[in-house]
């Protein structure tokens, strides 16, 4: 339908043909069909994978623009879902340049990945960064789901000492933030990921329902308490619990949600208890249920962070038994370039893995890939340079076609999450930086 | 010195004569303060935080109260910790089902070299055990003799199995708790024969017999423990109208909360609490079910949660002391980890532990305490970077004997060091050169040392050749200060700038020019291309006081081994100061460390003090630091003066509120809140 970016977007088109359009019956035992402000077409679901330390820019970006591209060397195995994949080009993430802070790109490539706010240096008091597009969306389409969004990683961020230059470790291990200075902790450990999503011991409805009742009387109790304790305290003090404040809100919110909806969902996989020793494994392992989350709807919106900024993974499982950071500062090293672009088609190929899974997966009128806009990218271009600047991205699923578009050098990141958010239906004014949306985000059918 | 930024947009006139202590923040326990305190709460051992999020660090260590936030991911997991905790606590355990138990040679308490085996097992519940031992190697007769915590059994019966392997079988009736197993085998006639090396088939003869293992299976008919440790310290009330009458929950729970929240509590606040009891009667709930859920409500309130203290006036800036009980809890986290005991919460309702011989016994009472394994664990572990040896990967092929035995064993020994140094008060500056360390066999012979006859870690003295003395000649450290494939002078002098002389270098400028790699042949030493880092003026400035600290460890490769090579090129660890000392190798390293005592002492000091107190440093903070040193110094360095000098000084006895930077204050009216 539509070939290049040149050509109406979608929405435009369908504007023409006129709202008239019949939407199918909704499925009353399906609520991920909760019918958007645009019609069965939209996308439902957010997901973002993150990948860390920038990617080789040569061998990722295509030659061609358009719709007629071939897939260089790290996208080539998307190849059998090459129909879904929209690669983007030329946008910048701005408030990762220094911009007088002086060193720190990893811990602002990944604090400003969502939020396009500059983060304040610090390794202390007051980290302040800016709120993520996950957490926008999750304020709004993750009410009707258990979760409002989930955060897996597979990073330990347990390191001692700053972390990046007089930054807080927080900036690096983290791409989610809730609010500018609450980060959203990915969790790491595959058993306490599927405990979480879909608890620890079966339990009867009776023993269930009995459990949520005393903790709702619990939380109203600790509620109240913290209201008249905080009326006491200075504000700093005032402000440590309002965090603690809305995160008790937040399990209160996810009570009533499970009281109105009792069915428990019986997990069709088994529960993991170890991390597996081969990446390849530990990452599959949190895609399937990252997948499993969507397909049950326990959440609509997820970041997978597949390491921390400025990752030491060592991968000798693909024969690289040097750590993933020091190697991306390869200063024009051909062996030490091949040796990242097999790190970042490694990469590449666990996201293969998840895409494919979401494609195969019924859903509605398509797939669970069809009404899912998945992002995949870094918050550095060259690692070696520590470029913000024409980023790695890609757009898979929610129907957007395929496509190589490359966008003017200035634009922000930022639009494209201004973007994606529209497309889910959220629509906001302004998120970080950005400047509008992007224009013609789609590419053929 | 950090600047604080905040401060300096705010002006404190009201302080102008006063020293400032600081502002320390409603300050959340970490995880290990969380294990901790449930341990000693409830003494409930199972761990409930190793599966919270990480915490973040800042200024180095993940005690930093400002730092540490409040995500909905680790409230859900509080509340779920809290429920299994309650449940475990109140509920009696389900008996255990048989399992079966293997321990090796690797665990042996005796010599590495007796044929008999010596190990200990934590037997879960009294009950029958059968206690399974192997014998390996040349077959010859011998009986086997069992003793358990000394006690011996009837000798037994040596069965054939295959291959050499034989075994022989015990059964014991054993209590609950940790036990000792020792074996020993007693020769019960003449050699067996060794055909296969007699005839020439193998080249190699066997060995003399030996206990390869001790499989402990069961229990098998477990008897039902009588309540446990945890569930008498829920209810202690013994009042004569019965443990489960509301009268005793409410002494329960004004006990438990009064010791969870770290203060007295009001009747208000226990009636809460035993409302929850009411409750669940009410709803046809056992009194069991409600004290779980009072528990519950505990473990997940504020103020247990976070570390409160409270200012009289949240309007008014002034310094003042903080109460008894702040003052309890402040000390038992810095020493312990861990919330006060009964003696230190007694001290303080006396209102005596503000008092200066009170307190310095106090202070040696905890350091002396086996709690105070924390402060080796979470402050010896984060400024001697031992948890960032965990995640260290040395290349397997340069490095094939480095295992997780190996790595095991160096954080032992820096572990063990530390603690030697707070047990037996020796002075801090034996940190940068002792006489002496701890090792097992292996790390023994790792560092070339006279050979040490047991996998139990051993105090070692050092020979004079030994080039060992001190945490920067510990292979942990110079490990976790390495890459996996080679050494980095410049993160090992990093490391020393930061951690001992106090003066961390600033980070890399902006837009660090990459260096020409073309113009370093890759046939030059390590220390030859670092040189070509140096010929850059921009880099100089820095890399001048780094590079040849970390040269003076050249000697010791990425794993810590002494070497006098590097590949090809002989190593070379000289080094010169922009000062223009020079010294020769770690010996001579360590004299220009120790030159200065007192710069050492107070980066010690510094980081010491920012872990107690859980906050950065400021510059208001820099008088009590000098008295901090100096007190230190008139006691010989003692470790135990330098806590002494930190416990008693102002910023640790005092605090005052932070005025919110954006406004000023509004004055609380009476009963009404301040919220602007």
């Amino acid at each position: 339908m539509i070939v290049t970016r040149k050509h109406l977007s979608r929405r435009t088109l369908l504007r023409g043909l006129g709202a008239a359009i019949a939407l199918p019956a909704l499925d009353a035992m399906s609520p991920a069909f909760a019918a958007t402000t645009q019609g069965s077409l939209a996308p439902t679901r957010l997901a973002f994978v993150y990948v860390p330390n920038g990617i080789i820019m040569n061998d990722w970006t295509p030659a061609e623009e358009g719709t007629v591209f071939e897939l260089p060397r790290i996208l080539s195995p998307l190849k059998p879902v090459r129909d879904e994949i929209l690669v983007i080009s030329g946008l910048r993430q701005n408030n990762g340049f220094p911009l007088g802070d002086g060193p720190g790109d990893h811990a602002r490539a990944a604090s400003t990945f969502l939020t396009g706010v500059h983060p304040k240096k610090t390794y202390g008091a007051d980290i302040h960064a800016g709120v993520s597009v996950d957490q926008v969306a999750a304020q709004h389409i993750g009410q009707a789901t258990k979760f409002k969004s989930i955060e897996l990683g597979l990073d330990d961020g347990r390191v001692t000492g700053n972390c990046d230059s007089d930054y807080s470790c927080a900036y690096s291990n983290s791409i989610s933030w809730s609010t500018p200075s609450t980060p959203m902790p990915p969790e790491i450990n595959p058993r306490a990921a599927f405990e979480r999503l879909f608890g620890a011991e079966p339990e009867t409805p009776k023993v269930r329902a009995r459990r949520q009742r005393y903790e709702k009387s619990i939380l109203d109790y600790v509620l109240e308490d913290t209201r008249q304790l905080t009326r006491q305290l200075g504000p700093t003090d005032q402000r440590k619990l309002d965090e603690y404040l809305s995160a008790v809100r937040e399990i209160e919110r996810r009570i009533q949600l499970a009281e109105q909806d009792p069915q428990q969902i019986v997990p069709p996989m088994e529960k993991p208890y170890a991390v597996p020793a081969a990446f390849q494994d530990y990452a599959r392992l949190m895609f399937d249920m990252m997948w499993i989350a969507y397909q049950t709807d326990l959440t609509r919106v997820s970041t997978f962070m597949l390491g921390r900024e400025g990752s030491d993974r060592t991968y000798r499982e693909i024969g690289i038994p040097d750590p993933h950071h020091p190697l991306t500062h390869h200063r024009g090293n051909p062996e030490w370039i091949e040796k990242i672009t097999q790190i970042n088609t490694h990469h590449v190929e666990q996201f293969a893995y998840f895409l494919e899974k979401l494609k195969s997966t019924p859903d509605g009128d398509g797939t669970l890939l069809d009404h899912t806009l998945v992002v995949y990218g870094s918050g550095l271009s060259d690692g070696n340079k520590h470029d913000h600047a024409d980023l790695p991205l890609l757009v898979a699923g929610g129907r957007m076609g395929h496509g190589h578009l490359r966008y003017p050098k200035e634009t922000p990141m930022n639009n494209l999450h201004l973007t994606l958010l529209d497309r889910v239906g959220v629509k906001i004014e302004s998120l970080g930086d950005s400047q509008g949306e992007l224009q013609d985000l789609s590419g053929a059918a | 010195m950090r600047i604080s930024r905040l401060l300096t947009l705010f002006p404190i006139l009201v302080l102008a004569e006063q020293t400032d202590p600081g502002h320390l923040t409603a300050h959340r326990l970490n995880r290990a303060e969380y294990n901790n305190t449930v341990r000693d709460l409830l003494a409930i051992d199972f761990q409930p935080a190793a599966d919270f999020p990480a915490d973040d660090s800042g200024y180095g260590f993940d005690n930093i109260g400002d730092v540490l936030s409040l995500s909905p991911i680790l409230m859900e997991k509080y509340l779920a910790a809290a429920e299994k905790i309650a449940k475990a606590a109140i509920l009696p355990p389900p008996l255990p089902q048989p399992t079966m138990v293997r321990h090796g040679r690797g665990e042996n308490r005796g010599s590495t070299k007796a044929p008999g085996l010596i190990v200990a097992h934590r037997f879960p519940v009294e009950g029958d055990y059968t206690i399974v031992f192997t014998l390996v190697y040349r077959p010859d007769p011998v009986r086997l003799s069992f003793s358990l915590d000394g006690q011996p059994y009837p000798t037994a019966h040596v069965q054939d199995g295959a291959d050499n392997w034989r075994t022989a079988e015990v059964r014991a009736h054993v209590s609950a708790g940790q036990h000792t197993l020792d074996a020993q085998l007693i020769p019960d006639g003449p050699r067996a024969p060794d055909p296969d090396f007699e005839s020439g088939k193998s080249d190699k003869p066997l060995r003399d017999p030996m206990i390869g293992n001790i499989e402990i299976r069961g229990p098998y008919h477990p008897v039902t423990p009588p309540p446990s440790e945890s569930y008498r310290r829920v209810f202690t009330c013994a009042d004569p109208a019965g443990p489960q009458s509301l009268l005793c929950a409410r002494i329960d729970l004004a006990n438990l909360s009064r010791r969870a929240y770290r203060r007295p509590v009001t009747s208000a606040e226990v009636d809460g609490l035993v409302r929850f009891v009411q409750m669940a009667l009410d709803q046809g709930d056992s009194f069991n079910q409600g004290m779980q859920v009072a528990l519950t409500a505990i473990l997940v309130s504020p103020h247990f949660l976070f570390r409160i203290e409270r200012d009289p006036d949240p309007a008014k800036p002034a310094a003042h002391d903080i109460s008894q009980f702040e003052l309890a809890t402040r000390l038992s986290y810095f020493l312990w980890s861990s919330m006060p005991d009964e003696e230190l919460f007694q001290l303080a309702a006396q209102q005596d532990l503000r008092k200066p011989h009170i307190l310095d016994a106090q202070v040696r009472r905890m350091l002396a305490s086996p709690k105070s394994k924390a402060l080796v664990d979470n402050f010896g572990g984060q400024w001697l970077q031992l948890r960032n040896l965990d995640r260290i990967q040395p290349d397997p092929d340069r490095f094939p004997n480095f295992n997780d035995d190996l790595r095991r064993d160096m954080k032992r020994e820096t572990e063990l060091f530390f603690q030697s140094i707070i047990r037996e008060d020796r002075s801090i500056l034996d940190f940068i050169d002792a006489g002496y360390t701890f090792a097992n066999a292996r790390l023994a012979k790792f560092y070339g040392l006279p050979e040490v006859d047991s996998n139990q870690f051993q105090r070692v003295q050092l020979p004079p050749d030994s080039h060992r003395g001190g945490v920067i000649t510990q292979a942990a450290i110079l490990t976790a200060s390495s890459f996996p494939n080679r050494t980095s002078p410049v993160l090992r002098g990093k490391w020393i700038l930061e951690n001992i002389l106090n003066a961390p270098p600033p980070p890399p400028p902006p837009d660090v020019p990459n260096l020409d790699e073309k113009a370093v042949g890759s046939s030059a030493s390590l220390r030859q291309q670092l040189e070509a880092h140096r010929t850059n003026p921009v880099c100089n400035a820095c890399h001048a006081s780094m590079d040849p600290l970390g040269f003076g460890l050249e000697n010791f490769d990425a794993i810590g081994r002494w070497r006098t090579k590097d590949g090809n090129f002989p190593v070379d660890a000289t080094g010169k100061l922009p000062n223009g000392k020079t010294f020769d190798g770690p010996e001579g390293l360590k004299q220009i460390l120790l030159s200065d005592k007192s710069v050492f002492a107070q980066c010690l000091a510094e980081k010491l003090l920012t872990y107690a107190l859980g906050r950065g440093l400021e510059d208001y903070d820099q008088p009590a630091i000098q008295s901090i040193v100096t007190r230190t110094a008139a006691s010989e360095y003692r470790f135990s003066a330098l806590v002494e000098a930190i416990v008693s000084s102002d910023p640790f006895q005092k605090r005052r509120v932070q005025p919110d930077e954006a406004h000023a204050l509004v004055p609380a009216q009476s009963g009404k809140g301040t919220n602007p």
